[in-house]
């Protein structure tokens, strides 16, 4: 007798059934079936197993910790509020795949060994790539092959390490804490996961695919992917040092090009590469206090950065436009939008009193005490960039900056939506005043405070002049700009140029030359062959035999036929 | 930006500055950017101009591709 089910099988079995209901309640039940999977996990007991035996194997499907719990709880609370945000939304193939996307996440996050864990992660890029081609543009279809492209090859990397870890003598599939000097199965293992984590050079897909998913598909997908990703890191490869230096770099990265986005859904991409890189370096650091800030920073930072895709989405939904430089002046037209947006702003740079401020901190202050200067003022500095962009830039140019201009009409945006973003908003605020509730669900005591004398200051000072330079700047060279940014691709598409020169077109010219040297030989060879007195007659050369022309005088063959007769018969009176 | 609002920022300094300055900065809070009471001043405004002057001057020129790049 089972007392309990798995999470992911709500969310599983809602998926299957959702087609099958009427569609006027198709949206209720989304997140009446949400609703239930919360409340699953919110209590479902610390230590619950649910096994299966799966021809010689038993697959633990369902295995449950603070950690699990606490990552549970955040993917179930935003699918439900993601659900009410797209409430308006009448089409099952997009609800369904969100069901199966969240439930793909949570059974990731409860996988108790590896087998469970990578098919609910192939369930998850499937269900993913469905939310971009939803769109239904050819844009959006092609950003999706791209999307399911990197995902396959991930999974295909995270099954192979899987597979060569389960193959060593004595390895057991279960989940566990890996170390990196266990051989290449491991490396193979973090390669996969690192590419859902977007990390830096693997990162692409996600500044490429989320701008062009639907409006409702990018709250779902800013929440799942990277974030599953960081839970499994902090499962399995806590205080791997690569991921302090991947992590770091990740968030000045991924803020330098948010700074020349022009796309606004773009710019929240490259702040999720940006905030994901904390909660990779915290992994990376490895000490309770950094795991916690890692865990805690992944929890806050789904439900600010799906406000944040809330809010963008709203604009894109109303007006039809998602670019900076075709916006601006909506603020009279979207005051609640705004607000509610600013609220997810202000929590993601880190403001006194948003929870931003009370997990991004926590890494931060990790960092330092660890004694990784380095890495907390990159941290720091990153924090700056995301204040910039996502906290003064997107919204100034979006909904200020000028009258707004006469052909972009805005719409009314349905009820729901709004409501959506003021129930994750409620929380961004709760959790800023009172970091206690978010501190209980983390997997070690926290015995530190966010709210000390030296961070108020720090903030204060880091936040008053970030924008007094944003300020300064604003107009000057911050201007948004028509252009879209390389990224990656620069490393292919730039030096191909010169890899063309110097490699390819030599070897080209070479062949052309050669070629042209045979062509013309062989026409010259056909030539001769269809007249060979072409080599010795002067004078004018017709090209084709003619007997008539060309046959020479009787004498002078009688003459060389003597001719030779004489020589012969020299040769062979001579010779004796 | 009204008047007010800058007035309100530059209250906010002012206090920061000031708390800095008489507050104890005892270890591990007594490195240099804790003790030096404009640090955090000069970290924010340095670092906002230099992540948009080192995006928009050098990065810029060399990745900002027109819209229909791709599109070929």
């Amino acid at each position: 007798m089972i007392d309990w089910i798995p999470p992911a099988f709500i969310m599983m079995v809602g998926a299957v059934l959702l087609p099958f209901l009427p569609k006027k309640i198709r949206s209720t039940a989304f997140v009446f079936i949400t609703f239930c999977t919360l409340l699953v996990v919110w209590f479902i007991p610390d230590g619950f197993i649910f096994q299966a035996k799966v021809m010689n194997y038993s697959l633990t499907l369902c295995k449950v910790d603070a950690l699990s719990r606490i990552f549970g709880i955040i993917f179930a609370f935003i699918c439900m509020s993601g659900g009410i945000y797209a409430f308006h939304i009448k089409e099952t193939g997009q609800q369904s795949a969100a069901l199966i996307y969240a439930g793909g996440a949570l059974g990731v996050t409860f996988a108790g060994d590896f087998f469970t864990l990578f098919i609910y992660w192939e369930m998850m890029a499937v269900a993913s790539t469905y939310l971009i081609w939803a769109r239904r543009t050819k844009t959006a279809q092609d950003a999706g092959i791209r999307y399911l492209l990197y995902h396959v090859l991930g999974g295909g990397l995270l099954f192979a390490g899987i597979l060569m870890h389960i193959g060593k003598p004595g390895a057991s599939i279960d989940i566990m804490t890996l170390k990196p000097d266990m051989g290449l199965s491991v490396w193979l293992m973090l390669l996969g996961v690192v590419i859902n984590a977007a990390v830096p050079p693997l990162h692409a897909w996600l500044s490429d695919a989320y701008p062009k998913a639907t409006v409702t598909g990018a709250v779902f997908l800013s929440a799942f992917t990277t974030k599953t990703a960081v839970y499994v890191l902090a499962r399995v490869f806590p205080g791997w040092e690569i991921l302090l230096i991947l992590g770091t770099i990740m968030t000045v990265y991924g803020v330098i090009f948010a700074v020349l986005a022009n796309d606004i859904r773009g710019i929240l991409a490259y702040h999720i590469i940006s905030q994901v890189g904390y909660m990779v370096a915290g992994i990376g650091i490895g000490t309770a206090m950094a795991i916690n800030g890692a865990v805690s920073h992944a929890f806050s930072h789904i439900l600010y950065k799906a406000l944040l895709f809330m809010g963008a989405g709203v604009v894109l939904q109303t007006t039809g436009k998602s670019k900076l430089t075709e916006l601006g002046g909506l603020g009279k037209k979207q005051r609640l939008t705004f607000w509610l947006y600013m609220v997810a702003a202000f929590s993601i740079s880190g403001f006194p009193f948003f929870n931003g401020f009370i997990s991004k901190s926590m890494t931060v202050a990790a960092a330092g005490e660890k004694q990784l200067y380095w890495v907390m003022f990159l941290m720091t500095l990153a924090a700056v960039g995301t204040f910039l962009s996502v906290g003064l830039k997107l919204p100034y140019f979006t909904w200020f900056s000028k009258e707004k201009p006469a052909e972009l009409k805005v719409e009314k945006a349905p009820r729901n939506m709004h409501i959506g973003m003021a129930i994750v908003a409620f929380f961004c605020i709760l959790h800023g005043i009172f970091p206690g509730m978010l501190y209980k669900l983390l997997p070690t005591p926290v015995n530190w405070s966010p709210f000390t004398m030296h961070h108020f200051i720090e903030t204060v000072q880091i936040l008053v002049f970030t924008f007094a330079a944003f300020w300064w700047l604003r107009f000057k060279l911050l201007k948004p700009k028509p252009y879209i940014t390389l990224d990656l691709d620069w490393f292919y598409r730039k030096p191909a140029g010169v890899f063309q020169e110097i490699v390819v077109d030599p070897w080209d010219k070479a062949f052309n030359k050669a070629e042209e040297l045979v062509l013309r030989a062989a026409r010259r060879l056909v030539e001769i062959g269809k007249n060979p007195y072409m080599l010795f007659a002067r004078g004018s050369r017709e090209g084709t035999y003619s007997p008539d022309k060309y046959r020479p005088a009787v004498g002078k063959i009688v003459i060389a036929v003597l001719g030779l007769f004489i020589l012969v018969l020299f040769f062979a009176l001579t010779k004796k | 930006m009204k008047k007010w609002h800058w007035l309100i920022l530059a209250l906010l300094t002012i206090a920061s500055i000031i708390a800095g300055l008489l507050m104890h900065h005892e270890p591990p809070h007594n490195h240099l950017w804790d003790t030096f009471p404009v640090f955090w001043v000069l970290f924010g405004f340095i670092g906002c101009a230099a992540l948009i002057v080192f995006a928009k001057k050098i990065l810029a020129p060399i990745i900002y591709k027109k819209e229909d790049y791709y599109n070929d």
